[in-house]
């Protein structure tokens, strides 16, 4: 087990922080260029260029993990109340979990055509009269469809999570509560929220994972546009590696969030210790 | 006596002791084997007969094509069975490139016995790329391959052989200058296209123009597309005249519709091995012409037309007069058959002629390849077979013959079954006259970031057109651009 846990881990992570510190466009040998990478990124190369996809990048990811957990907690809370149906519920809102990132946007690439035949347009001008507009090539719009996207996609999983958890704490808990006067306000805040610090705490850490890698919208739907509002980290290490043959340029961001990430499980790791002392 | 419980660490350096006990049993020598000698005689009677001999192994080239086409034995099946009919069970297999293929690697195999090929596909553009790109990396190179885009990257790389200079000569410059570097050509184009500029003669006459005179220059064009836009309402569209691909940060499609005219005023965008050049002198000029022919037509046309198929309905419709287009575009717009033509583009003061290469498919022969000699031979022969290469507009449709020598039958070049109206073929003999007169040319070769790059002049072209910008505020988006294209394609260390 230990075995094998290094040979899919740790090597693959010593070859990644190795060819950071090289130039190697795949065909020709890796040449040794030591920081040179990690200076580029860190550089006001391109108007700041790098540093902007990750300042970028995390915006998106807070963004995205915020509204999964408001939005996976609140659905949560509804679908554990007795529905008629919440079995079929439960299924439609983990459904898109299930679908393919790329076909999904390869279909969200024609609903935004930006042509009256483009079916939101089409849509819109039906039911309100509103002109056809270019979603794609909108710097306001086009970055909040890619939030929302990722967040309809992955917030299935998180309202799995929350369902659990919910299901997991004692009524006990509540009965005693509510012989005590709380109201259900009270009840949400100082039982149901605070029992589902653990988990949440997973969700946190692997929807940061997740929300860091937004890669779908800027590869299939807007090369990164428009303006760069939708250039993010992953799409970055996909088109320095793979487009411009700068592996060593790619797996340096690579390097740079996988720092970045470890830091943040770090950080939230110290303070649920911290907090409950475990 | 209470036995000593085996601790993790003791169990993983048994474990290890065994595993490696193991891999070295296994690959290390047999036991030395025990040696018996013993003497015998022999009476034999020996008598000289010929030796056996087994027939040679055929010598089978990788050739990386647009289809499956597999090997000899398969191709004379193709040959047997292979019709233009939708319903041919070969023609839904490999389409038009079946046919071609027939006619352009069996010569080839005749003429060379004892070679056999291994014809596969490996998709197109980016997957292509894609593909060349791993398969170089882990040493399974084909002997020839095929490819436009990115072309030019692998070109840069070193990884193709040269052809002869005789090869290349048979074919106009623009159409393998993609290929070349310090004079050696690294690839000969099988087919081939060029930009001109599609005229409704309809729409031409209702706005009071004279039909015997076509515009020459920029001047000529821009007041014969404002005339147009005046006369040309429809409540859909509005009033329209001129259409070209809007800004698409996904493609350099829009770029090959568009850069000939600053190749034309001497300011293009790069050179073919990608030396930026976004910001020269009559850039600024060149973007506000560009922009006085846009505005005869409204946003919401360049927007839905939706490139070649759509545009060509729309320029049948009457909604488009004026379109540059290339071969393929005379299809959909010979389809209407309608009182059209096409002209090369008109000139500014002082310019020369200029058009973009399209739909220019390079084959070449790889250094890593088993056989690299006859895959340069391959190359050779089988792309400059006049057959060959009068196959796919003869059939197809879509190219046309990039070799000169067909090219220069333009006036009365009649294998062109595959464009089906005459509209279509008077259009396509003006594609054939503009590529081998017309100085066509690629587009510029960016050795890196070139997604990036054509990224970014699209959202220039996006600023600088639907912002209406004067020759100051387009002057600024060029210094800009130029600024970026040059950090983009700097070599790093």
């Amino acid at each position: 087990m230990v075995i094998y846990f290094v040979l899919t881990t740790f090597v693959p992570l010593a070859f990644l922080v190795g060819m950071s510190f090289t130039e190697w466009n795949i065909i020709s040998p890796p040449r040794w260029v030591g920081l040179q990478n990690l200076q580029k990124i860190f550089s006001d190369f391109d108007n700041w260029f790098y540093l902007k996809v990750i300042g970028r990048t995390v915006l998106y990811a807070i963004a995205i993990l915020t509204l999964n957990i408001v939005g996976g907690f609140f659905v949560a809370l509804i679908l554990n109340q007795s529905l008629k149906g919440k079995g079929l519920f439960r299924t439609m809102w983990y459904l898109p979990s299930v679908f393919s990132g790329a076909v999904i946007a390869l279909l969200l690439r024609i609903y935004l055509a930006g042509s009256s035949q483009g079916v939101l347009n089409m849509v819109l001008n039906r039911l309100f009269g509103i002109p056809p507009v270019d979603w794609i090539y909108n710097p306001t719009w086009m970055p909040v469809i890619g939030v929302l996207f990722v967040v309809w996609q992955g917030i299935g999983f998180t309202v799995i999570f929350f369902l659990a958890g919910l299901q997991g704490i004692d009524e006990n808990l509540y009965d005693a509560a509510r012989i005590d006067g709380a109201n259900d306000v009270q009840l949400l805040r100082y039982i149901t929220i605070p029992q589902m610090i653990p988990v949440l705490l997973f969700i946190s850490v692997t929807g940061m994972i997740g929300s860091m890698q937004m890669w779908e919208v800027p590869r299939i739907i807007t090369a990164g546009g428009p303006n760069h509002m939708t250039y993010t980290l992953v799409y970055s290490i996909q088109n320095d590696a793979f487009g411009n043959l700068e592996f060593g340029l790619g797996t340096a961001q690579s390097l740079v969030m996988f720092v970045m990430l470890l830091v943040f499980i770090g950080w939230q790791l110290n303070q649920y210790r911290r907090q409950y002392g475990v | 006596m209470n036995k000593k419980p085996i601790s993790r660490r003791d169990f993983i350096k048994g474990a290890g002791f065994v595993l490696g006990s193991s891999i070295l049993t296994a690959c290390g020598p047999g036991a030395a084997p025990i040696v018996v000698k013993e003497t015998v005689e022999v009476e034999k009677v020996v008598t000289a007969t010929p030796a056996p001999t087994a027939a040679p192994e055929p010598i089978v080239l990788d050739v990386w094509w647009n289809s499956d086409m597999g090997n000899v034995a398969y191709l004379r099946e193709v040959q047997e069975g292979w019709k233009q009919d939708p319903e041919n069970e070969y023609f839904k297999k490999h389409w038009n490139w079946g046919g071609l293929a027939v006619v352009k690697f069996l010569p080839f195999a005749e003429r060379h016995p004892g070679v056999d090929f291994k014809i596969t596909s490996h998709s197109w553009d980016w997957d292509l790329r894609q593909n060349q790109l791993m398969a170089l990396a882990a040493g399974i190179i084909p002997d020839t391959t095929y490819g436009e885009a990115y072309v030019n990257e692998f070109v840069q790389l070193g990884v193709f052989n040269p052809v002869s200079d005789n090869a290349a000569k048979q074919f106009p410059e623009g159409t393998t200058r993609g290929a070349t570097i310090d004079g050696k050509v690294y690839g000969l184009p099988k087919s081939s296209g060029a930009d001109v500029l599609f005229i409704n003669l309809s729409l031409w006459e209702q706005a009071g123009l004279d039909r015997n005179k076509l515009p020459t220059t920029w001047e000529e064009l821009v007041t014969a597309a404002q005339a147009i836009s005046k006369i040309n309402y429809s409540e859909k569209w509005g009033n329209t005249a001129y259409y070209t691909y809007g800004p698409d940060p996904n493609t350099y499609g829009t770029a090959m519709r568009i850069l000939h005219w600053f190749n034309q005023n001497g300011a293009p965008l790069g050179s073919d091995l990608g030396v930026p050049s976004a910001n020269a002198p009559k850039a600024a000029e060149t973007w506000l012409f560009h922009n006085e022919l846009m505005w005869t037509s409204t946003e919401s046309l360049i927007q839905q037309a939706e490139s070649e198929a759509g545009s060509g309905k729309l320029f049948n419709d009457g909604v488009i007069a004026l379109k540059p287009g290339w071969n393929n575009d005379a299809t959909s717009v010979g389809e209407g058959n309608i009182d059209a033509t096409a002209i090369q583009f008109p000139l500014p003061p002082g310019g020369q002629p200029a058009t973009i290469v399209i739909g220019n498919d390079i084959e070449s022969p790889l250094k890593g390849g088993k056989h690299p000699e006859l895959g340069i031979a391959l190359i050779e022969e089988t792309v400059t077979d006049p057959e060959a290469q009068a196959w796919l507009a003869d059939n197809a449709g879509i190219w046309i013959p990039a070799l000169k020598s067909l090219l220069e039958q333009h006036a009365t070049y009649d294998r062109l079954g595959g464009y089906k109206t005459d509209t279509a073929k008077r259009i396509v003999r003006i594609t054939m006259d503009a590529l081998l007169n017309g100085n066509a040319g690629p587009l510029p070769g960016w050795p890196k970031n070139g997604a990036r790059i054509w990224a970014e002049w699209n959202n220039t072209y996006l600023r600088i057109w639907k912002g209406r910008l004067n020759r100051d505020e387009i002057q600024k988006e060029l210094d800009a651009l130029q600024a970026t294209i040059e950090s983009l394609v700097r070599k790093t260390g």
